[in-house]
């Protein structure tokens, strides 16, 4: 009978912080592919601002 | 590296609560809820006390490593916090007969997990980053004053909950092997605790990236533009 508190409160410390670490995991992977895709879109936009400059035509 | 040596400080931990540590005579096998119920509130503690640090800091320096410190200290600590709120009740139970009462140790616990709370919603409610971080380093500091109210409740009045077995004075004390068992288990969930504010700082950190980044490409001039 009390065994059964003992394994409840383990299991559940362990699922808060499992699923702590998950949403961790979870946030900092968003915010880096936001901060990739970004950037990627800055490069973009920069490399066709640059092709229309130089040749006074938007490059293919 | 730091999670391998955490989870091995986890294993090591849970082979001393469950192989090595002695059993209690009066509660038996469910006092070895202690073994983690004692550490998380002592982390949680810890966690409150950097918050309270960078909050200080932050207010005085306006440094921005110290509010992304003491928001993680928050966060984190909220967390830790909540498990000294499952275990304790889960323990209880068993042992008084009842999930919870309102004693000074347990109201006051309660409030410092209602602090943190406070902390974390003034953080993501009030839309002006630099007023989040002033109005959370304020409610930070002010809070602050529940730490040593929790820690010294049950040495300041008569309460429910058990008096301290660690520097408690006379008549207290822990069986060695319990002592060595619950001071690894804390270093285990101290280990937690930094790999999860050293992640929770790179959250921040890449966050701020971002917003940077944003407005940088909000201030630029649009294509064709001059």
């Amino acid at each position: 009978m009390t065994n059964r508190f003992l394994i409840l409160a383990y299991a559940a410390v362990w699922a808060v912080l499992l699923l702590y670490a998950w949403s961790l995991v979870r946030r900092e992977r968003r915010l880096e592919k936001e901060l990739e895709d970004l950037q990627g879109d800055s490069t973009g936009e920069r490399a066709g601002i640059e092709g229309v400059s130089a040749s006074g035509h938007k490059s293919t | 590296m730091h999670l391998i040596a955490t989870l091995v400080w986890v294993f090591v931990a849970l082979y001393l609560i469950f192989e090595y540590a002695p059993q209690e005579v009066t509660m038996g096998e469910v006092q070895r809820i202690f073994y983690i119920h004692v550490p998380a509130a002592w982390t949680a503690f810890l966690a409150y006390f950097i918050l309270f640090l960078a909050s200080v800091r932050y207010l005085w320096k306006r440094s921005l490593r110290a509010d992304d410190y003491a928001h993680a200290a928050g966060e984190v600590g909220f967390i830790f916090c909540s498990c000294v709120l499952i275990t304790g009740p889960l323990w209880a139970k068993p042992v008084w007969g009842i999930w919870w009462t309102w004693d000074a140790r347990l109201t006051s616990t309660f409030v410092l997990w209602l602090l943190f709370i406070a902390y974390l919603m003034v953080r993501s409610y009030v839309e002006n980053p630099a007023r989040a971080s002033v109005l959370a380093a304020v409610v930070g500091i002010i809070g602050f004053v529940d730490v040593p109210i929790v820690y010294m409740s049950i040495r300041w009045w008569r309460t429910q909950h058990p008096q301290p077995v660690i520097g408690g004075g006379e008549g207290s004390g822990l069986d060695p092997a319990m002592r060595l068992t619950l001071f690894v288990a804390w270093g285990a969930f101290l280990c937690l605790f930094s790999y999860f504010l050293r992640r929770r700082l790179r959250i921040a950190a890449l966050a701020r990236e971002l917003r940077d980044a944003r407005r940088a490409r909000a201030l630029q001039p649009a294509p064709g533009v001059r």
